[in-house]
This record gives C-alpha cells, structure tokens and sequence, in this order.
C-alpha cells in the first residue's frame, strides 16, 4: 500500500494550555513495496506519525492516504476498521500486550476476531509461530512462562497472523541480546521478500540495521520530514545527523572519524565489514601505491 | 586487598524442577573495582546481580557484600543501603512526583535526618548533572535523565557499590552515552565499586575487569584487551565483537600492522594515521 501524507499536522492536548504540535506539515511520499526506515531523535514524531498509518490517531490537519484509505481530521474510526487488516503495528516491548491463556490463543486471537474460524486461525497461528522460532512444544504454555525474547517472538507472530500489507515496527529489537536483534530482523526481511506487494516501515535507532535493510531512509527533526533517500545518500552526512542527535552506523562513523583525522578523501558509504576494509586499505595504499608501483 | 562482593560455589533455580541458572559460581570483586558482566539475554546476569544486595539469597554456597553473608536477614538493611541498584525500565523505579522527591525516596525511607537530607539530594542532583531538574516531573524527562535520577537515588544513600543491570539498555544512543559518561566520571572521582550488567560489548570497553556468563557459568574473566578482542570468545557467548576490533582483525589479515590494544573506533583512527605517516610505502 502507498502512503501519502499531505501538510499532515498532529497536535496533543488540543486546545488545552499543554497543547504540543508533534508533526508541521509533513510531506512525504512512500510507494508500496518498500523497506522504509524513519530515524529521528526522541520527540522528532516518530511515533506519532508512524501511528497515523493505520488510524490509531487522526490528523489535527491535513491528510494520510494509506492504500485506499484516506484518513481525514473527521474520518469516522468505524471507516478505519478494515485498514487495520492491512496496517499493522509492533510496538515497543510488544510482549506487554500478550494477555492469553496459552500461546496458541494468544496468537490465534487475532485473526479470530478479523473473521477466521477457531481451526483456521489457530493453523494459522502455528504457521507464524513456527516461522517465528517457536517450537510446537511451547504452543499450550503460558506465555508468561517464556523467556523476554521468547515471548516477543509470540507477540509477532499475532500480529503476522493478521497477514498485514503493511507492518509497521517500532524499535523492535530494543532490549535484545546482539543475536537476538540479528535473528528478528532477519525474520522481519524474509517476511517482507515473501511477497512483492509486502512493505515494512521501521522505526529505529539502530542505525546499522536502517542502513543494511533499507531501501530508503527518511529522516525526521521536529515533527517535520528533513530528508529523504537511499541509506548512503541519507548517512553520507555523518556531520548534520550528530548535529541533531543521532548516530550513524559504526562503519560510517569510523570512516568519517578516518577522513576528518586524516584530512584524506575516504568515501563513507559503507555498510558493512568488508566495504569498511576495502576503504580503509584504499587509504593506506594511496601513498604506497605512488611510492612503490 | 579488600574485597567488596565474594561469591563462593552460588547455585540457583527459581523454582524446584526448573533448571539451574547459575552454576556453582565463584566470584570476587575488588573495593573500588569496575567490573562488567557480559552475557546474551538467559545467561544468569541479573540473576546474579540480584545477589549482591540480597534481593535474592542462596540456597547453595554463599554470597558477602561489604564483608557481610547475604543470607542473614538481620544484615538485609545494611546490605541494601551499600548496594545501589539501577535496573533496566526507567519508566519502572521512579516514584515520586517531582525529581528532587524521587531523590529523596531512599533517604526517607532509611530515616536520614532532614537538614542533611535535603544536603544529601542537592548534592546527589548536582553530581548527576540534573540541576534546574529538581521540581520536574520524572515521567517528563528523557530515558536518559530519568535513569541519571534512579542513578542520584541509589548515591545519595552513599552506597559503596553500585550495581547498574542493563540500565541502558532501553534508551536511545544518546541517553545510552549520558548514563555511559556518568558512569565513567563516577568511577573518576568517587571511590566506587561498580558493576554493570550488559550485553553491549561497547559499554565494557572503559571497565578495569569483564566476566563473561554463559548458561549460569563464568566463561571467561580479565581485562577489556583479553575479552574484547577474543572474537571466538565472544561468539560463543553470542555476543558481538566491537566493531572497531573486527576492523582490525580484517586489516590484520592484509598484513596492516597495527597494535593490539585497539578497542574503539578512536584507537583504530589513530594507529591507522599514524601507521600512513611513519610507513613510507605500505605493501598491502
């Protein structure tokens, strides 16, 4: 599903003396079918915007077009149930929001009350579990008996079980261990490659996972859309985003730590070990290279 | 030498039937000591980090903070009021209404006079860096800040170990380097045992010792230099290499001589200058 959002204006506490506008009239564009990291310091609206997407809150101003949906300021939340089969959100430390009695349900919950049959949906859940690292063993325990990033991987597998257009995640592997992280992501990428029409918007600080899974950052600063491109495009500003509070990913930032201490013309866009290596031995070959060859 | 926490042959299960989740373990940590302890999510680290101000007390061997055997209820008092913990969910353990009361909690509760209390939080806000925050509202603060309160809470008691379990660990890079840099300018000035939990090898660059924990056994013990740069090590223990050492140990492999002790992105750059500036020609 595409998103457009036009002159989209969020404020909290309307009318009130602790009113806040969290988006200015943001702007954006996001064809379906993409992996889209949003990055941003805390309180850039992250979160709000990312909420919008499905309808979860309503624009003080302005438009979000998801899909065939067009949510307005006077949009009816009844209009917006069926987009939230489409649309849907992880958020933070979504292991909170497990309530069931046992795995299983749990994760069958969902596409229960999206229209399945009990059979259907819980086959469906065991699919997503299994896909997400559960073993079948653990299907009629309590979640609350599982490990944190056991019972995180119970919570997404109930929200793919909805079987979403759009899955939007935010900050995901927060909290994780490193292999943790690496093994949510990857299941997060393959779910996305699946299918063609499949879109993902991360929300994230972790700027190595934006750089290496993304086709295209977008940058937010102060409820506003600050840049938007492909992840050496967005990183290759290493300067302007610590300006503003975020980090880059380690390679770039050791690159740039390279250039700026050397005075040497080093390319930053790396994102990977060996695309680091490559540059760094291309630093110290220019002088050996005209000395020796 | 004095020791601020022995830990001698520590088993522990949470319940009967449940596996172990330490095993037969052994510690000590030095007065004054920085010790982190690594560890992927499961390996016991908070587990045994709750032993050390007796929220948890062992069943089989023995656990002494300050010199005191943790399985003496009588000693609990103590014991708590020289172990500071800071734990991971800021949003968790902040709960008075305004940042100086929140300071105040700890010392109320262990009857610490007014006047000096009142010294005790000013002196503890200032420390932190959390000055002109003494009337907020904690849950208005950044992740940062909120855990640099939890922070001033646990020192106003003037413990003499704090105990930090993956207090960064729900921030964003820029609270994560705030709690970070605390840390650090309290192990400068004060005379502090310090122990953090984490499972970011980052944080353990600038400790004096590093322990690794795997399935409820020390797998590894010694300097930042030994653990950090033992890739297999830490593979095993499912934690990453810091990313300045992988670095290194791939220019290695094209005979780029650099120095073994390059843990950070900052001791990378600079051997790398300096290695272009004294080498007239590099064969690579």
């Amino acid at each position: 599903m595409q998103i457009k959002a036009d002159n989209l204006t969020y404020k909290y506490m309307k009318n009130t003396p602790f009113e806040k506008e969290a988006l200015k009239g943001l702007n954006i564009t996001i064809p379906e079918g993409r992996f889209t990291s949003v990055i941003g310091h805390t309180g850039s609206g992250k979160s709000t915007f990312i909420q919008h997407l499905n309808g979860l809150i309503k624009p003080s101003s302005g438009t979000v077009t998801v899909g065939d949906w067009t949510i307005r300021p006077e949009t009816k939340q009844k209009h917006l149930y069926e987009l939230r089969r489409h649309a849907s959100i992880v958020f933070q430390f979504p292991e909170h929001q497990l309530f069931h009695e046992t795995v299983l349900s749990d994760v069958a919950y969902g596409p229960v009350n999206f229209g399945l049959t009990k059979l259907e949906a819980e086959n469906r859940a065991k699919e997503y579990l299994e896909l997400a690292g559960i073993h079948p063993d653990m299907f009629d325990r309590s979640p609350f008996d599982l490990s944190g990033g056991q019972m995180r991987r119970v919570a997404i597998a109930g929200v793919l079980a909805l079987n979403p257009k759009l899955l939007i995640l935010d900050e995901p592997t927060a909290g994780l261990d490193p292999e943790g992280q690496v093994k949510m992501m990857e299941l997060f990428y393959d779910w996305f490659q699946e299918k063609k029409e499949r879109s993902i918007i991360l929300v994230t600080h972790q700027m190595e996972d934006a750089a290496r899974y993304s086709d295209e950052i977008v940058l937010m600063d102060k409820g506003t859309v600050k840049d938007q491109g492909r992840p050496h495009q967005v990183f290759s500003k290493a300067g302007e985003l610590e300006a503003m509070g975020l980090s880059v990913p380690e390679s770039v930032k050791l690159l740039s730590m390279l250039r700026e201490q050397s005075g040497e013309d080093i390319s930053t866009a790396a994102f990977t070990l060996e695309e680091t290596v490559d540059q760094v031995l291309g630093f110290l070959r220019k002088r050996g290279v005209s000395d020796r060859v | 030498m004095t020791y601020d926490i022995k830990v001698k042959g520590l088993s522990f299960r949470y319940h009967e039937h449940a596996p172990y989740v330490l095993k037969d373990l052994s510690l000590e940590v030095k007065s004054g000591e920085w010790l982190a302890v690594l560890g992927h999510n499961g390996s016991g680290k908070s587990t045994l980090a709750k032993f050390f101000n007796a929220l948890h007390v062992p069943e089989e061997g023995e656990v002494m903070a300050c010199g005191r055997l943790t399985n003496d209820p009588g000693q609990h008092p103590f014991i708590r009021r020289q172990v500071g913990m800071v734990f991971q969910n800021p949003d968790n353990q902040l709960v008075a209404p305004t940042v100086e009361d929140d300071v105040a909690f700890g010392l109320e509760n262990a009857g610490v006079p007014y006047d000096e209390m009142q010294k005790r939080v000013y002196e503890s806000i200032s420390r932190l860096g959390l000055s002109g925050l003494e009337k907020q509202e904690p849950h208005r603060l950044s992740g940062g800040q909120k855990q640099r309160v939890a922070l001033a809470g646990a020192l106003a008691l003037r413990p003499r170990i704090i105990v930090l379990d993956e207090a960064t660990s729900m921030l964003d890079p820029m609270g994560r380097q705030e709690v970070i840099a605390t840390v650090q300018k309290l192990r400068e000035e004060e005379n502090l045992t310090i122990v953090t939990i984490t499972h970011d090898v980052k944080e353990a660059v600038s400790a004096d010792r590093i322990i690794v924990l795997k399935e409820g056994r020390i797998e590894q013990d010694g300097t930042p230099q030994d653990i950090l740069t033992n890739e297999s090590a830490l593979h095993q223990a499912q934690l990453k290499t810091p990313f300045a050492v992988q670095v290194a140990q791939e220019l290695r492999k094209y005979h780029v001589r650099l120095p073994d002790n390059v843990l950070t992105e900052e001791e990378l750059v600079e051997a790398l200058c300096r290695l272009k500036q004294t080498t007239s020609h590099i064969n690579i």
